[in-house]
């Protein structure tokens, strides 16, 4: 690893503190850096001594918080804290990100919602056009057409309700999954 | 030894470092080290709490074609280190008293 790797990990680390207090932590490595290399010490061992960047990191941020309590004046930030906090411009990409997959399927539970109620209502008309009919047949079994042609309507609104279904159910089912993934990977990259 | 104890020594120690005259991080350490241990990480967080508790103020100076920076006692870090050593002062009599006949 080379000091600029090793810088750029510490800034990810102390990203969640003001600006002016992220310059201030690299310059002191930046300077301890140079001063301990222009006495002889190599790179490798440098930075070998100043251990882990995100230890390093840690360190201030909790130096940071301890001190806060103790009603000193350092600006702290917990580490936790820390780690969370997002740039406008990332803030925005997540919010747009996540709108651009919701609103499909939205789209898509209301299909689910629309499918489930002509289902509803085919089967509703089939119960009355059911009813009808045992109603009618006894006193005039000639002409049943009316009644037979309800219940025909009723069972082709019901297959084209119970198919909406099936394919809606299926298409949701697959776009929540799809969604749940991106926003997981999205939020477990930001937390690291 | 209890880590408050050791945070407020060491914040005396950096304070005695640079009594007689300003100093740098690097040096710091250096000066120290045949006492007290102190790495490059410890040391940040006890500058940064002195210069924002006033007892230590700092500023850059070109070394080399680059910016170095100078911390040097402030007249809050003096009475700081007075404070302490009045304190030691009491500490050594306590201790006589616990030592006693031992």
């Amino acid at each position: 690893m080379t000091y600029k790797v090793w810088e750029r990990r510490l800034k990810r680390g102390i990203k969640g503190l003001p600006k002016g207090e992220r310059e201030r932590i690299a310059e002191y490595y930046r300077e301890m850096f140079y001063e301990m290399t222009s006495r002889g010490r190599t790179e490798e061992s440098v930075l070998a001594e100043f251990g882990s960047p995100e230890k390093c990191a840690l360190q201030v941020l909790t130096e940071g918080e301890s001190a806060a309590k103790e009603g000193g004046n350092l600006r702290s930030v917990s580490p936790a804290r820390a780690r969370r906090r997002s740039s406008p411009a990332e803030v925005a990409g997540l919010v747009f990100f996540t709108l651009l997959l919701v609103l499909p399927l939205t789209v898509v539970a209301l299909g689910i919602l629309t499918a489930f109620g002509a289902l509803t209502l085919s089967g509703g008309v089939i119960g009355v056009c059911g009813v009808a009919f045992a109603l009618c047949f006894p006193f005039s079994g000639v002409s049943g057409a009316a009644v037979f042609s309800g219940i025909g309507m009723g069972v082709a609104s019901s297959g084209a309700g119970l198919l909406l279904f099936v394919g809606f159910f299926y298409a949701t089912k697959g776009m929540a999954v799809a969604l749940y993934k991106a926003l997981r990977a999205v939020y477990v990259r930001r937390s690291r | 030894m209890d880590a408050q104890l050791k945070k407020g020594l060491l914040e005396i120690c950096v304070l005695s470092a640079i009594e007689k005259q300003e100093s740098y991080g690097y040096k710091i350490i250096s000066d120290l080290a045949p006492y007290v241990s102190i790495s490059e990480s410890t040391l940040y967080p006890i500058l940064r709490r002195l210069e924002q508790g006033g007892a230590v103020a700092s500023r850059m100076v070109p070394f080399n074609g680059r910016l170095r920076r100078y911390f040097a006692i402030t007249r809050t870090g003096r009475e700081k280190l007075k404070e302490f050593i009045e304190t030691m002062s009491d500490f050594e009599r306590i201790k006589s008293f616990i030592l006693r006949g031992k």
